[in-house]
């Protein structure tokens, strides 16, 4: 029987997984204005799914998610050497 | 005495470094990979746990120990692809063995899960199917960790320690895809799909159907040309039958398509931005190659052209949330298919255009 990484003391116990890092964000498009605006992600949310929220441009509440995306990871600049 | 020195030295050098050389090099190898093995390990367990804790909230109470026997049933769940020697018929061979896999997958987990919706049923099988990857790279890196240690072999080890910074960052994308098909957030893959969807909002609706398994028929008129948009349904985490879809099309419904256009997402290089589009030909569907087939043979046999565009992006993008930069991008596919349509296809003709990809996140 294989028995690795199980006991007190093995790697296992002291490796640390780092937090996940992204925060997911909805884009709506309002269906009375036609604005654009965005907020984090909520669960049951997918494209051109339609949600009930006030506009906060023209007050109206029905809106339709045009896009869900986590924001592009930035590299920092290399030095040129 | 220098001399002495020196000839214990050479003695050293020829007859004993060889033997302990490679025993030291053995053991730093051994506890380079032990290390990843824990982090792996627990990326496994992590997602494991999230995927059982995500099933028991469509439950109806009582009992779970039947539901985490039942996911410990399909984490070592396993496909033996058909025989090769007569390769005659194959893809059809491999159509049947995938189809029962992911029938057995969707049924297991609708009995673990009877409270979730159709949709729901899909992203917790991909969910499911995310935690059988991270528990079949798991358990092969350890098969060659313990091989290596048990034969005291220095290249055995060293053959996963070349490969293991790619697994390592396969394994945490995998990670991140379980929080995409927990939450039901688009993922890379998904932006064929997209483009499609978004084409069919551009232009007149004339019908609608299930056309294939999990695939949706869009009939649109473009510019006088009519365009047969064929996608999997959302926003559950699907592919659906895109290669039947375009078959069906063809040989039952009797379209005499001008060109057929597949949207997809494409693998790029190292160093290459993430949302470039290029455009081909030829069939862009990825997976094991039976839609694919289906698609080519079809396209040979009635002689229509086939163009590809493809959006690319890392295998991590793929499968982890849609970034900003792909998402953008499918607008520019839309253009882009657009203008192949103008190009290509006569007035009054008929095109086929096919989203490709994992529906999560993306509805109808």
């Amino acid at each position: 029987m294989i028995r690795t990484f199980e006991g007190p003391g093995q790697l296992g116990a002291i490796t640390k997984l780092k937090p996940m890092p992204f925060n997911p964000i909805t884009q709506l498009k309002c269906q009375s204005c036609g604005s654009i605006h965005t907020r984090p992600h909520k669960e049951g949310d997918y494209i051109f799914g339609g949600v009930e929220e006030k506009c906060p441009n023209c007050g109206g509440s029905k809106h339709t998610i045009i896009a869900i995306y986590v924001e592009d990871q930035r590299q920092p600049p290399r030095k040129q050497t | 005495m220098i001399q002495v020195l020196w000839f214990l030295f050479l003695i050293s050098f020829f007859f004993i470094y060889p033997y302990f050389g490679q025993r030291t090099q053995l053991a730093f190898v051994l506890r380079y990979i032990e290390k990843r093995l824990a982090v792996l390990k627990q990326l496994r367990d992590e997602v494991r746990e999230r995927t059982l804790n995500t099933i028991k909230k469509y439950i109806d109470g009582g009992d779970t120990s039947p539901i985490e026997k039942e996911l410990d049933n399909l984490l070592e769940f396993f496909y033996i692809p058909p025989e090769s020697m007569d390769p005659s018929g194959i893809v059809y061979k491999l159509e049947h063995i995938l189809e029962i896999g992911d029938s057995r997958f969707e049924e297991s987990v609708a009995k673990m899960a009877p409270k979730a919706d159709i949709h729901r049923v899909k992203s917790l099988s991909n969910l499911v199917e995310v935690a059988r990857a991270l528990n079949l790279i798991y358990r092969v890196v350890r098969h060659y960790y313990l091989l290596g240690k048990r034969m005291a072999n220095y290249f055995l080890a060293l053959q996963i320690q070349i490969q293991l910074p790619m697994i390592m960052e396969l394994a945490e994308s995998y990670r991140q895809a379980s929080y995409a098909f927990l939450k039901g957030i688009p993922i890379g893959d998904g932006v064929g799909v997209l483009s499609a969807a978004k084409f069919v909002k551009e232009s007149k609706p004339i019908s609608e159907t299930e056309i294939a398994k999990d695939t949706w028929l869009n009939v649109v008129e473009f510019e006088g040309r009519r365009v047969y948009v064929v996608r999997p349904i959302g926003p559950g985490g699907t592919v659906g039958r895109p290669g039947e879809a375009v078959r069906k099309l063809v040989y039952e419904m009797d379209t005499k398509p001008d060109l057929i256009i597949t949207i997809d997402a494409a693998l790029k290089l190292e160093g290459e931005e993430t949302g470039k589009i290029a455009e081909g030909v030829g069939v862009a569907i990825g997976g094991p190659g039976i839609d694919k087939f289906k698609i080519e043979t079809l396209a040979k046999e009635k002689e229509v052209p086939l163009y590809a565009i493809v959006i690319y992006q890392s295998i991590i993008e793929a499968i982890t949330p849609m970034r900003e930069s792909i998402v953008k991008s499918a607008d520019s596919v839309v253009s882009r298919v657009k203008e192949l349509i103008k190009s290509k296809v006569p007035s009054n003709g008929t095109a086929i255009v096919a989203g490709i990809g994992n529906t999560v996140g993306v509805g109808l």
